[in-house]
């Protein structure tokens, strides 16, 4: 069964980009969900199973960090893996978000750095070609 | 410090081809890369942080519409809206902006940086003191990029 993804980044161009990638990491993947805001991230959240969110830091209103916020205090969503796509290289800052137990992919990325990342993230052990 | 200017191209060229699969043509020896050829189209991303500044990367058209396509997978450029095209070329902005600093800066230090801006045209043609710049000839035609430093980055970082 695949996973349902969340995309939380206010770029509809990175949005499409992130998913455009899933399709071809070889990712087993089930409904892909997308958000452009922190606030719609959110809605989403209550609206549908998501296995994992894939979420920008720099978004106008509510931003990365404070849905991330949100979602580990929130006991329904404190369990979905949460992966940040950031292009931030500051390892202050990296830091922070570490410490809210994300994982963090810096863009520009891969098929295979995204496929690599989120095996090791989920414990599996998928299949290298698409 | 590494040189900006040089700083500025490498990352820049790598961006432009991670994230845009928009590839350099060499230039033969000594000859300039031309100017970009209007309608221009410039994104400008502000930082604030020990040093404060301003990236902009500015195209022609038909490069905007190239470069907006790689990045949305379409095989026709005309299937991709203005603001498709503006919100791309924001992203590459953003995302050479903060590479850019890291690199120039170091791993530790923090900035923050403001959404972009898209304009029709170019940057003033008389650049703010404390601006270096680079001009990258792409198989689709040319880029300019300018870094404004409003303040020393030597100096910031003491």
């Amino acid at each position: 069964m695949g996973l349902n993804i969340l995309i939380v980044d206010d770029s509809a161009t990175m949005r499409a980009m992130i998913k455009h990638t899933l399709d071809m990491s070889g990712v087993p993947l089930g409904e892909v969900h997308e958000a452009g805001s922190g606030q719609e991230g959110l809605d989403l959240l209550a609206a549908a199973w998501i296995d994992l969110a894939l979420i920008d830091i720099n978004m106008p209103g509510m931003n990365g960090v404070e849905l991330i916020d949100r979602l580990r205090a929130d006991p329904e969503f404190s369990h979905i893996p949460v992966v940040v796509v950031s292009a931030e290289t500051s390892e202050t800052r990296i830091g922070t978000l570490k410490e809210r137990g994300v994982t963090v992919i810096h863009k520009p990325f891969t098929p295979e750095l995204v496929r690599e990342v989120l095996a090791r993230l989920l414990g599996a052990d998928w299949d290298a070609s698409p | 410090m590494q040189a900006p200017e040089k700083v500025l191209a490498q990352v820049a060229e790598q961006i432009l081809e991670e994230l845009a699969f928009l590839y350099l043509v060499p230039c033969a020896a000594g000859s300039a890369e031309p100017a970009p050829a209007p309608p221009l189209v410039t994104a400008t991303v502000r930082f604030e942080g020990p040093f404060s500044g301003a990236l902009s990367v500015t195209v022609p058209d038909p490069v905007l519409g190239i470069l907006a396509a790689n990045m949305l997978g379409l095989e026709d450029v005309t299937e991709c809206s203005r603001e498709a095209q503006w919100d791309a070329l924001g992203e590459v902005a953003n995302v050479i902006c903060n590479n850019l600093l890291g690199v120039l800066a170091g791993g530790t230090p923090v900035f923050d940086l403001q959404a972009p801006q898209c304009c029709e045209g170019a940057p003033a043609e008389t650049p703010a003191p404390g601006t270096v710049s680079t001009r990258l000839q792409l198989e689709a035609g040319t880029v300019d990029l300018a870094l404004v430093l409003e303040t020393d980055p030597n100096a910031a970082l003491l």
